[in-house]
């Protein structure tokens, strides 16, 4: 089994990189109401991200008002698609195990 | 839901009203300069208003397949009145101009309310239907079509400006949010 990527594997950060995924470019607020962490969590995440090279930040003004832009690279693209590989992967039971399984739990007593 | 805010619907229904209204009075000056307004003031709008909320995303374009579902439709309509008008023997149909645009235009709508899951569009597209109807017993010919995206565009940018009014009402802009 392929080691997963732990970076993208972080719930929070997974969620960011899949929400920048579907969009082309989102500011700070957008990803807090998307995401509903904290602002500090989001920035360390973001950051986190920004490090490993899978968001690129841009930091801009719209008039006086700080503007945190941030986007997906090509990198965090392919990792994300990696990663759903993988997870697909590793989640799919082959079909006798499945009824196996399905037995097992059938003839399990049942509690009330 | 993307469509909360109420923009989007403001926005088509402003420009079909503009270019059906225009298009009647047969201002196409009127209508350059109608969608140069509304394409400024809704910019200015969803910066001001709808981005301070909801923060600022730029989604990526829409499949294609969705604009090919359109023209198809388009086409088809083209093509029918194309054959009505080419085979001269057949009875003169120019009324029908209005209830064939309202019936493809309706299946749009029902069809974007169903795939987005957008129940508004629903009774949208029975107006379309009902605009169709009264400008078929209305006599009118090619002005129907306008009758009818002039009539359809006024009731969605209503039903828009009406959603962006709840929308306004219910997220408040929270400050300090940029990080």
């Amino acid at each position: 089994m392929a080691e997963l990527d732990r970076v993208i594997h972080e719930p929070a950060r997974l969620s960011i990189v899949a929400i920048l995924a579907a969009v082309q470019e989102a500011d700070f607020l957008y990803l807090l109401k998307a995401t509903e962490l904290t602002k500090g969590n989001l920035s360390t995440h973001l950051a986190k991200l920004e490090e490993v090279g899978y968001v690129e930040i841009e930091k801009a003004f719209r008039g006086k008002i700080p503007l945190t832009l941030a986007r997906l690279t090509p990198q965090g693209m392919a990792a994300l698609k990696s990663y759903r590989k993988e997870m697909t992967a590793l989640l799919k039971v082959p079909k006798r195990s499945r009824a196996s399984l399905t037995r097992s739990l059938a003839a399990a007593p049942q509690k009330a | 839901m993307w469509s909360a805010n109420g923009i989007d619907e403001l926005t088509v229904g402003l420009l079909m009203s503009v270019i059906g209204g225009g298009l009647l009075l047969i201002a196409p000056y009127f209508i350059l300069v109608c969608a140069l307004a509304v394409g400024l003031t809704l910019k200015k709008v969803k910066a001001r208003l709808i981005f301070p909320r909801t923060g600022y995303v730029v989604f990526r374009p829409a499949p294609s397949r969705i604009w090919i579902f359109v023209a198809f439709q388009g086409l088809a309509a083209a093509m029918s009145v194309g054959t009505v008008y080419w085979r001269s023997g057949w009875p003169d149909l120019s009324r029908a101009w209005g209830p064939g645009f309202g019936f493809v235009f309706a299946v749009i709508l029902l069809w974007g309310g169903v795939a987005y899951r957008l129940p508004h569009f629903l009774w949208l597209a029975g107006l379309s239907l009902l605009l169709g109807a009264v400008t078929f017993a209305a006599r009118a010919k090619i002005d129907g079509v306008l009758w009818v995206m002039a009539g359809v565009g006024v009731a969605m940018a209503l039903d828009g400006a009406l959603r962006m009014k709840r929308f306004l009402r219910t997220h408040p802009v929270l400050e300090g949010q940029h990080g």
